[in-house]
């Protein structure tokens, strides 16, 4: 990453290979990044680590990914959180839809292609000011 | 105010429709066909989001790269909708500085709430930047505030709107019809004399700092030059 400033990403999802897939990229590229396995541990490690953004994953195991979303965006700290969120392959377009509607930033499907993976998160947060 | 797309697409059942789902949803549409007239059209106009069908750009990497090294034009969200799947050809695209690239066929529901998503977020940004500043009139948008020669001045929303374009887009005559369709909608039943009318208050509550700052261009429209 060009900047020199600490971006620190929260990845939520419940599929460990995906949490390191992504934390390999992602710490290559020189982001900082937290990992969470449910809903439940994302919402608790978004109030301890205080991320720049959130990597959220549809279909968590207790919180489905589009209430959580809703869920930080009524949250006045985190509502202007930039959020991407990771969807399985046969998703359906509506949900793609309602992700966006509900306060998603951005939505990839997976697999995810990691320089495509990086170049959108740094637009998304070019987008939001924060780099 | 209305939020206004620029749609450079030379598919034209596409445009229809997606024009038609942008003014359901109560955007202002503007449509092109070609990238030589979406580039003129984007610096005229600085539309709040471009979309750029690839089949229209003859070379989309230059096609971003020329928006966001221009100041004026660096803050105006691209999106193009993609003419190929191939990951690399999106990679380049995205690497330009496009802040979004949905593959073939378009989605037209999905292409709306990711131009919702990405105006929501550059709202959020922009409500707290921007300042505007010509001759002795300051504008403040986030704080809904203008100054005329360091005194503060009141003005009703509509009047401000009117006075935030004029200031944005600094130097281009805009003209009555524009005005009318961007401040009140394409479904405002007054005519053009409403903006006259704005304009004639606007012009008395700033005072001199007006001055030759806001031209009336004859049979054109008005412009704010400094």
């Amino acid at each position: 990453m060009a900047e020199n400033k600490v971006v620190k990403i929260l990845i939520v999802d419940d599929d460990p290979n995906m949490r390191d897939t992504l934390t390999d990229v992602l710490e290559l590229d020189g982001f900082v990044v937290k990992s969470a396995a449910s809903g439940k541990e994302g919402l608790e490690k978004l109030k301890a680590e205080n991320p720049t953004m959130l990597i959220l994953d549809l279909q968590l195991p207790d919180i489905a990914g589009l209430e959580l979303c809703q869920i930080i965006r009524k949250d006045p700290e985190f509502a202007a959180i930039p959020i991407l969120m990771l969807t399985g392959r046969f998703i359906q377009a509506d949900d793609k839809v309602s992700g966006l509607d509900l306060g998603a930033d951005e939505y990839l499907v997976k697999p995810v292609n990691p320089p495509e993976l990086v170049l959108r998160i740094k637009n998304l947060l070019r987008r939001c000011g924060v780099v | 105010m209305k939020l206004q797309v620029l749609l450079v697409n030379k598919n034209v059942k596409e445009t229809q429709e997606i024009k038609a789902a942008l003014i359901t949803c109560g955007y202002l549409v503007i449509g092109v066909v070609s990238q030589e007239d979406g580039l003129k059209t984007v610096a005229e106009i600085q539309p709040d989001i471009a979309v750029f069908a690839q089949d229209v750009m003859i070379n989309p990497e230059q096609c971003c790269t020329f928006m966001k090294a221009d100041p004026k034009l660096s803050n105006i969200p691209i999106i193009v909708l993609g003419n190929t799947q191939q990951p690399e050809v999106m990679i380049s695209v995205l690497n330009a500085g496009a802040d979004d690239y949905l593959n073939p066929p378009v989605s037209i529901p999905e292409l709306i709430a990711r131009i919702k998503a990405i105006l929501r977020r550059v709202s959020m940004r922009g409500v707290i930047e921007e300042i505007l500043k010509c001759g002795d009139i300051e504008l403040n948008l986030a704080k809904f505030q203008v100054r005329a020669k360091d005194k503060d001045v009141k003005l009703a929303p509509k009047e401000f709107d009117l006075l935030y374009l004029l200031m944005k887009r600094k130097n281009y005559v805009l003209s009555r019809e524009f005005l009318l369709d961007r401040i009140w909608g394409y479904d405002y039943e007054g005519d053009t004399r409403t903006v006259d009318v704005h304009i004639r208050r606007l012009r008395r509550k700033l005072g001199t700092a007006a001055g030759k700052i806001v031209r009336t261009v004859h049979g054109r429209g008005y412009c704010v030059t400094e």
